[in-house]
């Protein structure tokens, strides 16, 4: 019984680290499709506007489906780059934030304010009306609790340690 | 009577060093007070560090480390992250200084966990439509609303009012501890003569359960928080902390809860609207809706998207009640409903670990290099990915097939008394919801960061 633990465990082990050879053997493909996806994402957006970004992400997804004959591995990597895009079309036209996000770099570096999309929104400070006004509700709280420790002279209610 | 006093399964307080330093005054403050620091920093940089959510390091901590590694500790330490969660230590904190120990509301008592499950639908969506994720300063806001709702509670109510009916992550905590490796017990037949009750109502050593729950009839290990204050009250050494099988305890429930089922349906949906508007056939999904709506507004599109998603899963779970009662499963299908919705939670768990897992292996390196720029270290490059895409969708598919084995494994030994027949159709609704997420992971997803 033990050794028929040990082939099944074998053999996962085995079928799990080939799959991963085989993607890792196609990564300079990968990088290619992705580099050539990344630069198609960035032109398309340059000329989109807000009104448009559902249609224009749908057109790219329209080219984006025509590199499906490639292979799986690339397939998948490409899809990524889209999804990404996607995904920051929708955030630009629905967040009330100031950020906007004008190019989509996916290719998973950290430099030149780096992750998985670049950013190119202003840096601003802390909004001190938002945190003082949450500070003033919590210090209300606080003398609320300070009141009550006061009025009962210390012996609040409750055997709880 | 709900103490146990079986000796088969291994009690992690039968190893001396363990039990020491969980009566000892370190644990669990010395986690505690480690955590409350680093969620200080994390609260200080997300709403006053830069609001690039790629450079931020609260950001990053919170939603590529932190979240994805919410449901591992669940699975392997039960509620053990309540115990250290910087919200319950303020909670601790305030109410020693000034709270006024009153019992909690009879409101709070009877719909908290309603509330609990609002409150987390709500964060969901909201993160949807105000984008709270990808904004550093959302997600300060967020937490420093949840220190409101700490800091107010605490000041007026005894123990942990708060973690038990208002934190938004407690319904979850509460159904994914139900799945998970360990439990905290009394000995039955030690709590059945115990007059001093000292878990319950505390001693000079550490208060009573900050979750209200009285050891001798716990019988969930949903809202024990594996602090560890019984182990330290109780004189008669009744307490056990055993290693069990992962979803041991929704075999055979005792007092099986509409909220808590209902919820488990709910976390599918949110599983499923979390990966599909990450996905690239989102837009395309949106496009269909505001086709049928007239309307571009996303705030409308999405709203739509998001109700489908909360009730597919509750309406699919009816649906196979109601089959399987005409096909001849015991009581009625409000109850088959109820029993049935918690085999749902390890399919839930598994969902929500792979799709959170992508997070985590394809951004993962940014946890260490926000963590270096943070302390000052400048970061030049580097790839954010642990391990390639298809390798996290292996990962994936074989979380999601676990998940399946576990919850149609659950629901075989929940319906125990039923036919194969009769179970039937749960078997189905399992494997469609297993296929649905293993089809939506095949599909190219979206970084968080």
């Amino acid at each position: 019984m033990k050794h028929w633990k040990f082939a099944l465990i074998a053999a996962g082990w085995f079928l799990f680290f080939s799959y991963n050879t085989a993607v890792l053997a196609h990564e300079g493909e990968e990088q290619e499709a992705e580099t050539y996806l990344k630069d198609f994402s960035t032109n398309e957006h340059e000329h989109s506007d807000t009104e448009e970004q559902v249609t224009d992400s749908h057109d790219s997804h329209e080219i984006e489906d025509s590199t499906h004959d490639s292979e799986d591995s690339r397939e998948h990597d490409s899809h990524e780059t889209e999804a990404s895009t996607n995904h920051n079309h929708s955030n630009q036209e629905h967040s009330e934030s100031t950020i906007k996000e004008e190019s989509h770099d996916d290719s998973g570096s950290h430099d030149q304010g780096g992750g998985h999309g670049a950013f190119t929104g202003e840096e601003t400070g802390p909004n001190y009306i938002v945190l003082s006004s949450i500070a003033s509700v919590n210090a209300g709280f606080l003398l609320i609790g300070i009141w009550n420790r006061v009025r009962k002279g210390g012996n609040y209610h409750g055997g709880n340690k | 009577m709900a103490v146990t006093n079986k000796k088969s399964s291994f009690d992690l307080l039968s190893i001396p060093i363990i039990k020491k330093f969980i009566k000892s005054k370190w644990y669990p403050g010395i986690f505690q007070w480690t955590v409350l620091l680093v969620f200080s920093i994390i609260v200080f940089e997300l709403v006053a560090g830069t609001v690039n959510p790629h450079r931020n390091f609260g950001t990053t901590m919170t939603w590529v480390l932190w979240w994805p590694i919410i449901p591992i500790l669940f699975i392997a330490l039960g509620r053990f992250w309540c115990a250290i969660c910087p919200f319950g230590k303020l909670s601790d904190i305030i109410r020693k200084m000034v709270g006024s120990e009153r019992p909690m509301p009879k409101f709070l008592r009877k719909y908290g966990i309603w509330l609990i499950d609002l409150f987390f639908i709500a964060i969901t969506y909201s993160d949807h439509v105000w984008g709270i994720v990808e904004s550093p300063r959302g997600s300060g806001y967020l937490l420093l609303l949840l220190v409101t709702m700490v800091v107010a509670t605490s000041v007026f109510y005894e123990r942990r009012t708060f973690c038990k009916t208002l934190c938004f992550l407690g319904g979850l905590a509460g159904n994914y501890s139900r799945s998970g490796a360990l439990q905290l017990r009394g000995t039955a037949d030690i709590c059945r003569t115990c007059k001093t009750q000292s878990c319950f109502k505390g001693s000079e050593k550490a208060e009573g359960c900050p979750m209200f729950q009285f050891v001798r009839t716990m019988d969930s290990s949903a809202e024990c928080n594996i602090c560890g204050n019984c182990v330290k009250n109780c004189p008669n050494e009744s307490i056990k902390l055993n290693l069990r099988v992962p979803t041991k305890e929704l075999w055979s429930l005792k007092n099986p809860k509409l909220e808590h089922a209902s919820l488990a349906a709910v976390i599918m949906g949110i599983v499923f609207v979390q990966n599909i508007t990450m996905l690239e056939i989102w837009g395309q999904i949106l496009e269909t809706i505001s086709f049928v709506t007239g309307t571009s507004n996303y705030v409308v599109n999405f709203t739509i998207a998001f109700i489908i998603s909360m009730a597919l899963p509750i309406l699919l779970l009816l649906g196979a009640a109601k089959l399987a009662t005409i096909l001849g499963m015991p009581n009625t299908i409000k109850k088959n409903f109820i029993l049935f919705g918690y085999a749902f939670i390890p399919l839930d768990l598994a969902g929500h670990l792979g799709h959170n897992l992508f997070h985590i292996i394809t951004e993962g390196k940014a946890i260490w290099y926000n963590s270096l720029a943070f302390i000052g270290q400048e970061v030049t490059s580097g790839d954010l990915s642990l391990a390639t895409t298809p390798t996290v969708q292996m990962l994936q598919y074989i979380i999601i097939t676990i998940g399946f084995i576990g919850s149609s494994y659950t629901a075989y030994k929940m319906g125990k008394q039923a036919t194969f027949k009769a179970m039937l159709p749960y078997y189905g609704l399992m494997l469609v919801l297993g296929i649905i997420n293993i089809y939506l992971f095949s599909l190219p997803m979206s970084h968080r960061v």
